[in-house]
């Protein structure tokens, strides 16, 4: 059986993703070379498959585009749609191209504000519009959450991938995970969390190493969103406090904001 | 059989009077004094030497302080560090003996499958008694009906040392509400603190053989009873001031009572479904089982991890359906595992009232606030069956599924494809009409597929598969000589008794879709036997033409006639199509039957049911002459993972073909 | 040869970011030489106004996964100077450690993964699987040591979770540092092995002399606290990084160009290996004699083997500072303090050479105002600059030839044009 052609794209996003994805031990790297073959992979690799196009991507059909990053211009989406044409299944690489990821914190300013507070004096040089997840412009077969993604669920998708099973992330909150880590809660400290309605598969990271959840890996299917601002009051957030913990990563979802673009 | 020790060691006669006593208070705050165990004292500077020298034969848990000061049960390097004070962990210890993640088997890609267990003597140390009452409902749990190798292995490796409880943890347990200060069982040692020196009292052969070999000699036995009943009394005074549930021994009747009381909706409202009540649950056992492969795909393992029923997906079929959708309904379901389903099974509140998931639980949401509110309400009710328990030995094969080879296969639809299988090892599978099998794709996973052919003496049988999930997207692709892994048959489907009571009547079968799959077993071994039956009804109906399963046998059957009459109709018809069109009731009344000797059996989607209940009823068919088919998520098939339970059923063990009559009045099931 | 070139390399591979180059050559005469950043611009200053203090760090680290931990020191340097705060000794300590993470992480991928395959005359790291295993596999453990220390000290190593203003929510037990020590003694020993391979490979030859800027402070390979220090002109307070990068921000109209003394200055390794040497550890000093780098170097091409030895002297460092925690009574401190109106800079080194953040807070500790300046931001001018030194030595060669030198120019920098992007977009025209 060939091996399955596999390749790496970015849009805006910081790679972190990338480089997690990289964080191999040499016998997983070897493993996964024995399994797939790298075809494209900019940050790595000076290769392309096939000829270029224009925005400098080969032409080459691809089994698995693992796509990072967020869209945030119009001229990206071209580039995107022609890497949907190109390969049968489209993993979204991290909360960038997940959920929109950091990127979508300036869609709570307007345009003239953020421009300006970055490029005060040529404010509207570059492109630039909403910041918006993958998943808003072409289907997405799979997710890989997280800001950054871990490598252990990057290697988990891509063997889902291999056998014939449609990859699972859990759709069970931070708080599962946090529990089995044995952590006291962290409302307890002082602190505000999001993990009752993340999605987990991170192993409560941030809970287990003294710090709390923001939602990088999005919120679950069904967020009882209600009950988690109840309990963030009564753990003495007000209103405006309260929403800017939900706004760090959680711009595009719906359920926390469902009157923005 | 290690699950059963505490009681084992005495005669007949004192059992019967224990369990006798038992029963008459089974929630009352009484102890048990075994007088036949051996009782001796020892300093806790003597006891943790004690536990040094055990070290070299085994390994030990104990309540330990981590080093950023969180208490949890762990493994101990030395004695010294053993927390004798009791700080309630997030995880119970059942950690040890049902792990939070374990491997059933490994296999490699020419199919070879391998099992290992625990063979590592573990103690656990100064378990308290809410945990030993839960650890005494767990050993129970994977002893039923089927023995659970990996957990039954561990336990009998497993040395359990109890340690009394002189006060009441703190203000979030309620161990005293569900009559669980004391322990039931779940040990081999019991220590009573007092101060820096302990009772000692073993239970069991085991717990004597450990106290002779690492403690007698560092102790004396004159007073140590006395010493007991000081320790006792004081904790009885300690817990004085705490009172029962209201009505605790009438606790499933009145359960069974209140499933409308609007306690369930009202806290389940606040439900965040994140799963911390039951991850930190000791008396929660359920759990999933996946495949996980290594990345050269060269081999890999199957593994069951902690799952539960407050997770939203925890119920969700392969085709997408939750069968308990709302956070109510979840917490409705855990809270009657504990207080009511469960309960006559275990001869106690299956809620130990340890407190963990009321400490984890953000929406602050409460057995003992539901419990107070429901039991205050004395309705009584009828409390659905609880099954007694059927203790059965570790059966190291439970989970090991068998090759089969696929002999002949036809795909009937886009989605439906039929399979004829072979096991290898040249058995015949010895099933039931009715029952199932859990199909594995090594490295993909197991699911619960109906057996399609009647029972045989052949090593062959037929499986039909449709395309809905991992596993049976696989086997879709899977040919003649490729081989796949079976356990089974599981189930209760249309046994010996079931085919004696259908005898001489007019059978009246009403299939919808690929419900006609599992009926099939049935209708082949009925119209081979047709002279035993009055008359024979086949009423099926599909959403399009080209849905219809088995379609040249559905002709041939029809033109049997005689006693075998067959109906069909389809939601919607497709060019060519010539028969009815119309939902499935629409076939029932013009059906002629003698309701006192007709038997309908049913099966098809969730939502048939109903409607073709109801229709049944109007031609006066009784609950009892009814036999329906139904589907749930399954995983384990024997019982074990919860995943099909609805109330105290579990689909996979008591069903899935249950007579009406047995589960109309079960609030989960339609 | 014509002598008439026109080379254009969308999307320079082996770099962090999209950079495009350009370069027209025409009779041999160089008519454009441009190096783009194609990068969306992110607008990290707007996303951390009306951010709370504590969310600083989490958000400025996003600008760029392999600077992650360089941002976080940088932004936690800036709220602390705002507020007035003085870490202690063991925050330090872990600081230190958690930086030596982020720098094996990164100089390692640059060195092995992105550089080495041009050194080797490959496409990527994926071939030399096959060709140069061990170095392969000692590449991939190195880099590994370095999300590995990132783990246990902070939770991660990329977007760490640990690291807050003031102090770390976490510490390490014993047997963490131990094992810390150990691993970064066997990495020392992993890089000894591949000062051969590096010399075999060598460097292609090069000289520019330039000025140099980054952190310098007496006694210590400055790091992560320090002056600013120029190889033109000497010392200069943190405070005045506006002075040291002003150009670029003055000048807007066409061009926008970092410079500082000359045309352009370059920061990063070499800069810090010209200026900080002497405060090595022995090892890395015999290393670098070994690799035959020697103070002052001007061959942009040796940033590489400059990288290569700061590997070793980190070794060092972290182990010293592994010991010394070791030796503490290490304990979570207090995170309290007083919130102010204020603002504040921090300055470090950061892989790619000294990176600024400067945070203004209202009374409640919500940030009022934002700037970052990224390294390779104020590189750009550097390359630009060896473009042009470098064409004159290569235009004879063949198309293809004088992209590799070109594009190998770029990889050398080591440029990380995902946090650049959002702060300055580079048109080198030539004029
Ligand atoms: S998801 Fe986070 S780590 Fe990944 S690319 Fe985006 S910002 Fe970087
Ligand atoms: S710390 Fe966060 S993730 Fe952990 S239990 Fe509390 S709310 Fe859930
Ligand atoms: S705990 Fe929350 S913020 Fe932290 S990694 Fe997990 S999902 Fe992301
Ligand atoms: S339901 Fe809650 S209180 Fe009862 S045993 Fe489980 S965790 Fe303990
Ligand atoms: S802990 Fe509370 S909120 Fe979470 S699932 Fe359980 S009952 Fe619901
Ligand atoms: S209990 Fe596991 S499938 Fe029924």
């Amino acid at each position: 059986m060939a091996k399955p052609r596999v390749a790496f794209f970015e849009f805006s996003d910081c790679e972190g993703c990338q480089l997690c994805a990289l964080d191999l031990t040499p016998e997983q790297l070897l493993d996964l070379v024995s399994v797939v073959d790298i075809v494209e992979f900019r940050e790595a690799m000076t290769e392309k498959a096939g000829a270029l196009d224009d925005h400098g991507d080969g032409t080459d059909s691809i089994d698995v585009a693992f796509i990072e990053g967020s869209i945030n211009r119009e001229s990206d989406v071209a580039r995107l749609k022609r890497i949907r044409e190109r390969a049968s299944i489209v993993v979204a690489l991290g909360a960038c191209a997940h959920i929109g990821g950091i990127n979508a914190l300036k869609n709570f300013q307007s345009e003239e504000e953020y421009r300006k507070a970055a490029y005060p004096t040529d404010p509207y040089k570059y492109e630039s519009t909403t910041a918006k997840a993958i998943g808003e412009f072409i289907k997405v077969d799979a997710v890989i959450p997280g800001c950054p993604i871990d490598t252990g669920e990057f290697l988990h998708v891509v063997k889902d991938l291999l056998v014939g099973h449609k990859p699972q992330v859990p759709d069970y909150p931070v708080c599962v995970e946090c529990k089995l880590k044995e952590n006291g809660c962290v409302y307890e400290k002082g602190m505000h969390c999001l993990g009752p309605v993340t999605r987990a598969g991170c192993g409560a990271r941030c809970p287990s190493n003294g710090g709390y959840c923001y939602g990088c890996r999005g919120l679950i299917s069904k967020p009882n969103i209600a009950s988690q601002q109840d309990i963030m009051q009564k753990y003495n957030l007000n209103e405006d406090e309260m929403l800017s913990k939900f706004k760090m990563f959680l711009q595009r979802s719906k359920e926390v904001f469902p009157d923005d673009k | 059989m290690p699950y059963v020790y505490h009681i084992k060691q005495h005669s007949k006669n004192r059992l019967q009077k224990i369990s006798a006593s038992e029963n008459l208070s089974m929630f009352k705050q009484r102890r048990i004094v075994i007088m036949t165990a051996e009782t001796l004292l020892i300093s806790k500077q003597r006891l943790i030497s004690s536990m040094d020298a055990a070290k070299s034969n085994y390994r030990i848990a104990a309540l330990t302080k981590t080093n950023d000061d969180r208490y949890v049960y762990d493994y101990i390097g030395k004695g010294d560090d053993i927390e004798f004070e009791y700080h309630p962990t997030v995880i119970p210890p059942k950690k040890f003996l049902f792990l939070s993640k374990e491997t059933l088997f490994e296999f490699s890609d020419d199919g070879k499958i391998k099992s290992e267990l625990e063979t590592t003597p573990t103690i656990l140390f100064g378990i308290r008694p809410c945990d030993l009452n839960a650890i005494k409902i767990l050993n129970e749990a994977f002893a039923d009906h089927h023995g659970d190798p990996n957990y039954l292995a561990r336990l009998e490796k497993t040395l359990v040392i109890g340690m009394e409880c002189t006060k009441v943890c703190d203000e979030h347990a309620f161990c005293y509400r569900t009559g669980s200060q004391n322990a039931k069982g779940g040990y081999d040692i019991m220590l009573y603190p007092d101060g820096d020196n302990f009772a000692v009292k073993s239970v069991t052969d085991k717990g004597k053989k450990f106290v002779t070999k690492y403690l007698t000699k560092h102790t004396a036995n004159i007073g140590a009873d006395d010493f007991i009943n000081e320790v006792l009394k004081k904790k009885e005074q300690a817990f004085s001031k705490e009172k029962l549930f209201p009505n605790l021994d009438k606790m499933p009747e009145i359960f069974a009572a209140n499933s409308h009381h609007p306690i369930w909706e009202q806290e389940g409202s606040k439900c965040l479904s994140c799963g911390s009540c039951i991850m930190t649950c000791p008396t929660c056992y359920c759990f999933d089982v996946r495949d996980e492969v290594a990345l050269n795909m060269q081999h890999g393992k199957r593994q069951r991890v902690w799952d539960g029923c407050m997770l939203d997906t925890f119920a969700v079929v392969a085709g997408g359906a939750n069968f308990r959708g709302s956070q109510t309904d979840r917490l409705h379901h855990r809270i009657n595992r504990k207080f009511n389903w469960l309960v006559h099974k275990h001869g106690q509140s299956v809620c130990v009232g340890c407190g963990r998931c009321v400490r984890a639980c953000l929406a602050k949401i409460s057995p003992k606030t539901i419990g107070d509110a429901i039991l205050a309400d004395a309705k009584l009710a009828t409390a659905t069956v609880d099954v007694p328990l059927d203790a059965h030995k570790a059966d190291r094969d439970l989970y090991l599924p068998m090759p089969a080879k696929i002999v002949a296969c036809e795909s009937f639809t886009e989605q439906e494809k039929h399979f004829k299988l072979e096991l290898e090892n040249g058995k015949s599978l010895g099933h039931d009409a009715g029952q199932f099998v859990q199909i594995s794709i090594l490295g993909v996973g197991e699911a619960p597929i109906s057996l399609a052919s009647p029972p045989d003496n052949t090593p062959t049988f037929d499986i039909c598969v449709r395309k809905v999930g991992d596993v049976t997207n696989k086997l879709h692709t899977m040919n003649v000589g490729d081989t796949v892994h079976v356990r089974g048959p599981f189930g209760h489907g249309f046994t010996p008794e079931i085919m004696e009571k259908m005898r001489g009547k007019h059978l009246l079968f009403i299939a919808g879709g690929i419900g006609y799959v599992p009926l099939r077993s049935l209708i082949n071994q009925v119209v081979a036997n047709q002279h035993d039956y009055e008359k024979i009804t086949i009423l099926y109906g599909c959403k399009t033409p080209s849905e219809r399963m088995f379609p040249k046998e559905l002709s041939h059957l029809a033109k049997i006639g005689g006693k075998i009459s067959i109906a069909e109709t389809v939601d919607q018809a497709e060019e060519g199509w010539t028969g009815n069109v119309g939902v499935i009731t629409t076939l029932i009344p013009p059906i002629d039957l003698d309701p006192t000797n007709t038997i309908a059996v049913i099966v098809g989607p969730p939502i048939m049911y109903k409607f073709v209940l109801k229709s049944l009823t109007d031609k006066h068919i009784t609950a009892d002459n009814i036999y329906v088919s139904l589907e749930r998520r399954m995983k384990c098939g024997v019982g074990k993972c919860g995943h099909c339970q609805m109330s105290g059923i579990y689909v996979c063990q008591d069903g899935p073909v249950f007579k009406y009559a047995d589960i109309k009045d079960n609030e989960e099931v339609f | 040869m014509t002598n008439n070139v026109k080379i254009d390399v969308r999307h320079i591979t082996r770099v962090e970011g999209h950079g495009n180059i350009l370069v027209d050559l025409e009779k041999g005469e160089l008519k454009e030489c441009k190096l783009a950043i194609v990068e969306a611009p992110r607008f990290f200053e707007a996303m951390l106004r009306g951010r709370h203090y504590s969310e600083a760090a989490l958000i400025s680290c996003r600008i760029c996964g392999i600077c992650s931990v360089g941002h976080q020191m940088a932004s936690l340097s800036a709220s602390e100077d705002a507020f007035g705060i003085k870490i202690s000794r063991q925050e330090q300590l872990l600081r230190t450690l958690l930086n030596v993470g982020e720098f094996y992480e990164s100089h390692v991928l640059h060195v092995y993964f992105l550089a080495v395959p041009d050194f080797a005359g490959a496409k990527s790291v994926f071939p030399l699987v096959k060709t140069h295993k061990d170095v392969v596999v000692r590449a991939l453990e190195l880099k590994r040591l370095g999300h590995h220390i990132g783990d246990l000290i902070a939770g991660r190593l990329i977007h760490s979770v640990s690291t807050n203003v003031k102090a770390m929510s976490k510490i390490p037990t014993d047997d963490i540092l131990h094992d810390i020590i150990n691993q970064l003694e066997s990495a020392k020993e992993k890089l000894k092995a591949d000062v051969k391979t590096l010399n075999t490979l060598g460097a292609p030859e090069f000289e520019r002399e330039t000025e140099y800027i980054s952190l310098y402070k007496e006694g210590e390979y400055a790091l992560l606290w320090g002056d600013i220090y120029s190889s033109d002109t000497g010392i200069a307070d943190k405070h005045d990084y506006l002075k040291m990068t002003n150009e670029y921000l003055v000048d807007h109209s066409t061009a926008k160009r970092a410079k500082h003394n000359r045309s352009s200055y370059m920061v990063g390794a070499l800069a810090r290996f010209n200026n900080s040497h002497k405060w090595l550890s022995p090892d890395a000093k015999q290393v670098a004699e070994d690799l035959g780098l020697k103070a002052p170097c001007y061959n942009s091409y040796m940033l590489t083997h400059a990288q290569f030895v700061e590997l070793v002297h980190l070794a060092d460092e972290g182990i010293a500072a592994a010991k010394e925690l070791l030796g503490m009574n290490r304990q979570l401190e207090d995170r309290s303090f007083e919130v102010k109106a204020c603002q504040g800079v921090g300055a470090v080194e950061v892989p790619r050479g000294i990176l600024y953040h400067d945070y203004t807070y209202n009374d409640k500790g919500y940030m009022e105002k934002a700037n970052c300046i990224i390294p390779t931001a104020q590189n750009l001018s550097s390359v630009e600059d060896d473009f042009r030194a470098l064409i004159p030595m290569v235009k004879d060669k063949s198309k293809e030839e004088i992209q590799l030198a070109l594009e190998m120019m770029v990889r050398a920098y080591d440029p990380c044009i995902s946090c650049s992007a959002h702060i300055l977009d580079v048109e080198f025209t030539d004029k």
